[in-house]
């Protein structure tokens, strides 16, 4: 029995006469067209963020567009792929196939369409929308396919936005929709349309969106036909196959790099939203040469609540090792080649239908960290610390009432970033997404024009960080008021278990939610992210006795309103502020190793106290003048190593949260660090 | 198989999270001469496939398409194996 599909050699390097032995094709030829199969989807891309409704497409970028090649039993390897959702980059290449099999690629002619949004057909949940578009060859053979994804405004279901984190089956998650003739011959398919256009809240985003997605994918076949005009099929497909090939060269270098063995790894979730207890999955990866097993076998059984999922993870686990093992190149299915993925059946990464999966990007984020964490230890000089581990969203949703906009369904995901952990050279990035989004944030302006939103604050929260020889990112703090009724269901977790450091480093602040009362001014100004507990009223996460956000101290029990971040569709009155703070990322190394300049610079910045300063890193400042103190920080450098024991350091977060109105204008009457100062340097 | 066997199932047991191997008879791996040779249902880059494969030297002997019996993945349509009604192939030139 032979291996199928992966006809390149053991050689990770070809010169310019082996290609063209291999690929029959010259090397420029061959470079030409790699690029310009990307310059495809970038074609597509431009389309679709400028004519698509949702904000979540054109603002938060939650799409992908991607073109294939044909290979002659009708299976399909996604040959390019631009910016945007990263998932999608892995996604798609299995959701192509697995919905033309179903289909039959030999049932679609030309202007044929195919729509589908089934997680159990590889899609990521119901709120994706995933076209497929058959590209035949000048004999009338299926050739090449252009696909594209979206995630809309809504897909109907007793979750407004798409989201719905109590539901039990995926009877409750909205419209499924298995592979359907979307449009015939460049027509729409009317029932097709109307299906989809009477099962949302707004028809209006919905044909917007679907609008956008089909002219997204005749952009695609523009530009693929262009340079079949100019190339020919044959050469246009001999160089998707050398893209495919170099892709699969570079993993398979990075992979026979990494020590033969197995490598194992866990990451906990705090609950499904369902059932209020811990869920831990598990991974074991299995590196031969250059090829590698990833084994979730030992993972929880698939949950009650939604945050299981169906066939996803055979193709996001692969976001881990492209973003540790060769994060440069260009993603193709060339990449995921060496790799096989171990699923057990009915387990988290592998849940059985009628399943819910609604709630999949809590699984997703802990387990793209979890790849990572696992590869970091396989190959620890590219190793990098915890990232907050969830999606840091909420969807804020409702019926909108400002003049000329009555009535009109409005719906916002609100996406501001979380946070990636530190590594042996730099500090972790604040303000990104996970690893297995590479979404966008929102912008502040837009969203307030869209929606009856006003986004009052957006910034990080002081101390929260991960410490470590280089600190983990800040998440996104943020604080939002919804000028009319609406309801609001968070994409969150992180609030029980902290994302730890790495080699050393300290673990982020937990992810919390509470809703802000006003000051007397009627503002809800923050100091650093901190308010008077008095005008708190928790939501969710950690709390002391006093009311104040308290990842170590606190307790997360009956006076908070929800027992899991992940509550649906919750009232919030107009005039209302939530906040959220969301988990920070790990650090990686010893605080006390710190460079003390890197932590004067942090405290100037007041992204660290001074007192998080000597406590954590060991670093004694005059907060007034922002003089290091170099002789104490080496006393108390050595006091704290030799208090710790070998321990590492304790988790961040702001020790003074105030009560009091009275504590709280304290603190903003502090005076200013390092004033009268010129500021110290920018990263 | 009844139309719900792979569309509708119940939650499994803790102790079925493990995925399920079976070893295959008569098989050595031409790699390290092991006689421990499995086949099991993976995802692989072009979707769900079974893997014939050494376990002592992880090196893979085969990866086959699934049978109807190997139930991999657990979903499949109840029309998978359907002819396409003339409606699905609206655009197929030559179509009936």
């Amino acid at each position: 029995m032979a291996i199928t599909g992966t006809a390149v050699g053991r050689e990770y390097f070809l010169t310019a006469e082996e290609v063209e032995a291999s690929y029959g094709i010259d090397l420029v030829t061959a470079e030409t067209l790699r690029h310009g199969l990307i310059e495809v989807t970038r074609r597509m891309w431009g389309t679709l963020l400028r004519s698509s409704f949702s904000n979540i497409i054109r603002d938060a970028m939650d799409f992908g567009v991607c073109v294939h090649l044909v290979d002659d039993d009708g299976s399909t390897q996604l040959i390019g792929i631009t910016e945007g959702c990263t998932q999608f980059a892995f996604t798609h290449q299995h959701m192509t196939n697995l919905v033309l099999d179903e289909y039959g690629i030999e049932n679609l002619g030309p202007g044929d369409t195919l729509i589908c949004n089934d997680s159990f057909r590889g899609g990521i949940h119901n709120g994706d929308l995933n076209l497929f578009r058959v590209i035949h060859d000048e004999d009338g053979r299926p050739a090449f396919v252009v696909t594209d994804a979206a995630h809309v405004f809504d897909i109907g279901g007793p979750g407004a936005g798409g989201f719905n984190n109590t539901a039990t089956s995926i009877y409750e998650e909205g419209l499924r929709i298995p592979p359907t003739l979307i449009t015939s011959g460049e027509k729409p398919v009317r029932q097709s349309m109307n299906l989809l256009l009477e099962n949302t809240r707004s028809p209006l985003h919905m044909l917007g969106d679907l609008r956008a997605l089909l002219g997204t994918l005749r952009t695609g076949e523009e530009r693929v036909r262009a340079l079949v005009d100019r190339y020919g099929t044959e050469t246009v497909k001999a160089a998707g196959h050398y893209a495919l090939g170099l892709a699969e060269r570079r993993m398979r270098r990075a992979l026979a790099e990494v020590p033969d063995g197995e490598y194992v790894d866990e990451v906990m979730i705090d609950d499904d939203g369902v059932v209020i207890e811990p869920i831990t999955m598990r991974v074991a990866v299995r590196v031969k040469g250059d090829e590698a097993e990833i084994d979730f076998s030992g993972t929880d059984p698939q949950s009650l609540g939604p945050i299981s999922t169906g066939w996803q993870e055979a193709a996001r686990s692969l976001i881990g090792p492209k973003v540790v093992l060769d994060p440069r190149h260009p993603m193709n299915a060339g990449a995921m080649r060496p790799f096989q993925v171990l699923l057990p059946a009915g387990s988290m990464v592998l849940c059985l239908p009628p399943s819910s999966q609604n709630g999949h990007p809590e699984l997703a984020c802990k387990l793209s960290r979890m790849m990572i964490d696992v590869l970091s230890k396989a190959v620890p000089d590219r190793a990098v610390a915890p990232d907050s581990g969830t999606s840091g969203a909420i969807i804020c949703v409702g019926s909108d009432d400002r003049p000329g906009l009555e009535g009109q369904p409005f719906g916002a995901s609100l996406i501001f970033g979380e946070a990636w952990g530190g590594t042996q050279t730099t500090d972790g990035i604040s303000f990104c997404l996970s690893p297995l989004f590479n979404c966008r944030s929102n912008i502040i302006e837009y969203t307030e024009k869209a929606n009856p939103i006003v986004i009052w604050e957006l910034g990080i929260a002081i101390d929260s960080a991960g410490a470590g020889r280089f600190r983990g990112g800040f998440a996104a703090t943020y604080a939002f008021e919804a000028l009319t009724e609406a309801f609001f269901t968070p994409i969150l977790d992180s609030a029980r278990f902290a994302p730890p450091g790495l080699d050393g480093g300290g673990s982020g602040a937990t992810t919390v939610g509470m809703l802000v009362g006003r000051d007397a001014a009627g503002s809800v100004r923050t100091w650093n992210g901190v308010l008077p507990a008095e005008r708190l009223t928790p939501l969710f996460g950690k709390f002391d006795a006093d009311g104040r956000p308290d990842p170590v101290g606190g307790s997360w029990d009956e006076r908070m309103r929800f027992q899991s971040t992940k509550p649906t569709m919750e009232p919030m009155a107009a005039g209302e502020v939530l906040r959220v703070h969301v988990a920070c990322a790990g650090g990686y190394g010893d605080p006390l190793s710190r460079e003390p300049e890197r932590v004067l610079r942090d405290v100037a910045n007041e992204r660290v106290s001074p007192a998080q300063a000597e406590e954590l890193y060991g670093v004694v400042i005059d907060a007034a003048t922002l003089e290091l103190d170099e002789a104490a920080t080496a006393a108390l450098r050595a006091r704290r190593a030799a208090e710790r024991n070998g321990a590492g350091p304790p988790l961040s977060h702001f020790k003074d949260w105030p009560k009091t109105e009275a504590e709280f204008r304290q603190l903003l009457e502090r005076p200013v660090v390092g004033a009268g100062r010129p500021a110290v340097g920018k990263e | 198989m009844g139309i719900n066997d792979r569309m509708i199932f119940t939650t499994p047991s803790r102790e079925e999270m493990v995925v399920r191997k079976e070893p295959v008879a008569d098989a050595e791996c031409p790699e390290c001469g092991s006689h421990d040779v499995k086949r099991y249902g993976v995802g692989w880059f072009k979707g769900p496939r079974m893997v014939v494969k050494c376990q002592a030297c992880y090196h893979t002997l085969a990866v086959e398409r699934p049978l109807p019996e190997d139930n991999w993945p657990p979903f499949r349509a109840a029309g998978y194996d359907w002819e396409a009604s003339p409606a699905e192939r609206a655009a197929v030139p030559g179509k009936d």
